[in-house]
């Protein structure tokens, strides 16, 4: 992952999000917050499901919180401006496994 | 061919409409009804009218009163004064017939802020778009029973006029910084300890991570400004009246500091309809209907669309705020299968802030201030519980003709208010009902000449509404009511044998009669209405008599149904008798060759049924 920040010459953005998560911000312009529909029920905290969401899409994973038994909300160590984050979920959308990945988006009261 | 006289059955098979609830037992009807000019009737004294008209309807009737020359009250027993209403219009002599009912003195509620609740009361010429909760009320009061979700800022749960309608509920927000409430991550404390934006905010490097540019605000007690318009407490001498009567609110808090995130919405949400969330208690008082006054841009996501398909598969009806961005409906009301809310002004014209677009389902008003000028009063807000406190809560209050509280999150609670009251009216309906029935049952957008139609919009964003724009209508909540509980009544189903002749019994079935929502038909009544003989039943309080009639010609007959909670549903068949058995192509009793067939299909189309109006 390392190297492919490098090529993107987003390698500081990525210390700096590694940076950020001492603070846990659930969302931010180093961050990027998604919502992971599984197709079967998933522990989202597991150690595998991290690491299986890690491999799909080269990136960091951090669990924030589930949704249900099938669907639950991370933070990705990924710059929320970066295109090749959109690739990043693209390939995780594209895992068996994996039924949709929507962005964590932010709701107002109206 | 032997199949035939059973497909006549079916040909036959009608349905027809409920009347108003009512014990089984010591029925009474009392009818208005007058007579045609032309009437024969009116030949002889008018007790002799009643007397008459009663005998063709199958009852024992007397006169009350005669309020005009062809005018007449009569009064008979065993049955509603909507079911002989409805028979007694089938009648050749009658020009109309319609139940003579008591009117009472509407009880307004005594909250002293109730005047300035415009949206509840009836519409007039000035507030075309009020919705009428006031004739709701007459119907029922709510039901304790009944719980809507407010998934919103949390509450407060010392509100004087919403806490006897608070159960507990949870607080959703994982993030801390989000939350404000001092507590780690989710926790049971729906309660709102505010959602202020501070100066000391503005710096704070994580909380601008979280939310981005930031301004300072004070704290908006929303989701006890949602609650209470939606379940304040009624009759309580205090404050305002909820629109949900006896409603009670479950509090989800998903809405904190900057608002809240998608990921909490949909847990919140999916909790709230009692289906389970890791790491959370299951919901004790699940909710029938979930009010979202919040949104966001975007089109809607995977993740709504799978919660919200969990969700109404739980039974669970959606409602949410179409937005404050004059333009596109925005998530989660654009999602399929939520009934969103476009706000309207109170002329019944899209207020100019409302999103709106082809997802909405229904507009009701949401407060507007009618070009006011600084210092002026707003002149159609709604008047809210609220709390003094700016940042922290402090004492608690109501919102003012001072404050411009106006927003499609008013409109929403008055959506979910009405289907509560809805579902205590007639807890068998499904979620897919109470939403088609406040669809059907709005009133329709008026015009207004100077403005453009929706999508156009004049400079402020006003438009006449569309139903491709803003929904069905306008929010009515009397006729939904009304709607919901006429939904409670029996169908009923008449088939009539397919070979009539003089003299030889044939069969009837109202077997295909059925009750709704778990009840059970206890009893079934047979009148002939008309006909140029009269024919008699073998019996006519069974579900599938004979039926003999004495001379060939056009009968009608009818059929009121009674379940065992005492509501009614009444229908009518029309059918040819004939003087000789049709021929036969060489099958036997009772088959129909194809020229009768062909016959019998042209009487199965005369066939009329009708489904009273509660």
């Amino acid at each position: 992952m390392t190297s492919h920040l490098c090529r993107s010459g987003l390698l500081l953005p990525f210390l700096l999000a590694i940076t950020a998560c001492a603070a846990a911000p659930l969302s931010g312009g180093s961050s990027r917050s998604v919502i992971v529909g599984f197709t079967l029920a998933t522990p989202g905290d597991a150690p595998e499901a991290l690491e299986r969401l890690k491999k799909a899409g080269a990136t960091d994973a951090r669990f924030v919180s589930s949704l249900s038994s099938r669907s639950h909300s991370y933070r990705l160590t990924c710059p929320q401006v970066d295109p090749a984050c959109d690739k990043v979920l693209d390939a995780l959308r594209g895992q068996p496994g994996i039924d949709y990945v929507s962005i964590d988006r932010g709701k107002d009261s109206q | 061919m032997t199949m035939l006289p059973r497909i006549g059955l079916a040909l036959c098979a009608l349905v027809a409409a409920p009347s108003f609830t009512q014990a089984a037992d010591g029925l009474e009807a009392r009818v208005i009804v007058k007579l045609k000019a032309s009437s024969v009737l009116k030949q002889i004294q008018a007790a002799g009218r009643v007397e008459t008209l009663g005998t063709r309807m199958g009852v024992k009737a007397h006169m009350v009163s005669q309020p005009g020359r062809d005018l007449h009250v009569m009064r008979a027993s065993g049955l509603t004064s909507e079911a002989l209403a409805a028979r007694l219009a089938g009648d050749a002599d009658v020009e109309y017939a319609v139940p003579d009912r008591i009117k009472k003195i509407s009880a307004l509620p005594n909250d002293p802020l109730y005047g300035f609740q415009w949206y509840l009361q009836a519409p007039d010429t000035t507030r075309l778009a009020a919705t009428n909760a006031q004739a709701a009320w007459d119907m029922t009061s709510g039901s304790s029973k009944v719980v809507v979700a407010v998934v919103d800022s949390g509450v407060r749960f010392d509100h004087e006029d919403l806490a006897p309608r608070l159960v507990a509920g949870y607080d959703f927000i994982t993030d801390d910084l989000n939350a404000n409430d001092g507590q780690s991550g989710r926790d049971a404390n729906a309660s709102d300890p505010g959602d202020y934006v501070s100066a000391a905010d503005r710096n704070n490097a994580a909380l601008t991570a979280l939310c981005g540019t930031l301004s300072v605000q004070g704290s908006s007690w929303h989701g006890t400004q949602v609650a209470g318009i939606l379940a304040a407490e009624t009759n309580n001498s205090r404050g305002i009246a909820g629109m949900g009567g006896a409603t009670r609110v479950l509090p989800v808090r998903v809405l904190g500091k900057c608002g809240g995130f998608d990921s909490d919405i949909i847990a919140g949400m999916r909790w709230a309809a009692g289906l389970s969330v890791p790491g959370v208690p299951s919901n004790p008082t699940p909710a029938r209907v979930i009010n979202l006054s919040l949104a966001g841009a975007g089109t809607c996501s995977a993740a709504y669309r799978s919660a919200i398909a969990e969700i109404r598969a739980a039974g669970t009806l959606i409602v949410a705020a179409a937005g404050n961005e004059s333009g596109a409906v925005n998530e989660p009301a654009n999602c399929p299968g939520v009934l969103a809310v476009a706000g309207i002004r109170h002329v019944g014209t899209k207020v100019g802030y409302s999103s709106h677009g082809v997802e909405v389902g229904i507009s009701a008003p949401a407060g507007n201030c009618v070009n006011v000028q600084v210092g002026q009063p707003c002149l159609f807000p709604f008047i809210n519980p609220t709390n003094q406190g700016s940042t922290s809560p402090t004492a608690n209050t109501y919102t003012g003709t001072g404050d411009n509280t106006v927003g499609t999150s008013f409109a929403a609670p008055l959506v979910a208010g009405t289907a509560a009251l809805m579902l205590a009216a007639n807890p068998a309906l499904t979620e897919t009902d109470v939403g088609a029935l406040i669809k059907s049952s709005a009133t329709p957008f008026p015009l207004d000449s100077t403005l453009p139609t929706c999508p156009l919009t004049s400079a402020d964003g006003q438009c006449n509404c569309t139903t491709t724009t803003c929904g069905a209508g306008m929010l009515n909540t009397g006729s939904a009511v009304t709607a919901a509980v006429a939904a409670a009544n029996p169908s009923v189903s008449i088939g009539v044998a397919t070979s009539r002749v003089v003299g030889t019994a044939f069969s009837l079935d109202g077997g295909g009669s059925a009750a709704t929502g778990g009840a059970h038909l206890v009893a079934w009544k047979w009148i002939q209405i008309s006909g140029p003989g009269s024919g008699s039943f073998s019996s006519d309080s069974v579900a599938a008599p004979s039926f003999t009639a004495p001379v060939a010609g056009t009968y009608v007959v009818g059929l009121t149904v009674t379940d065992d909670s005492g509501r009614q549903g009444t229908g009518q068949a029309t059918f040819e008798v004939q003087s000789v058995a049709a021929k036969s192509s060489g099958g036997g009793g009772g088959a129909l060759d194809p020229a009768s067939l062909m016959a019998f299909l042209a009487l199965a189309a005369l066939a009329t049924g009708r489904r009273l109006k509660g």
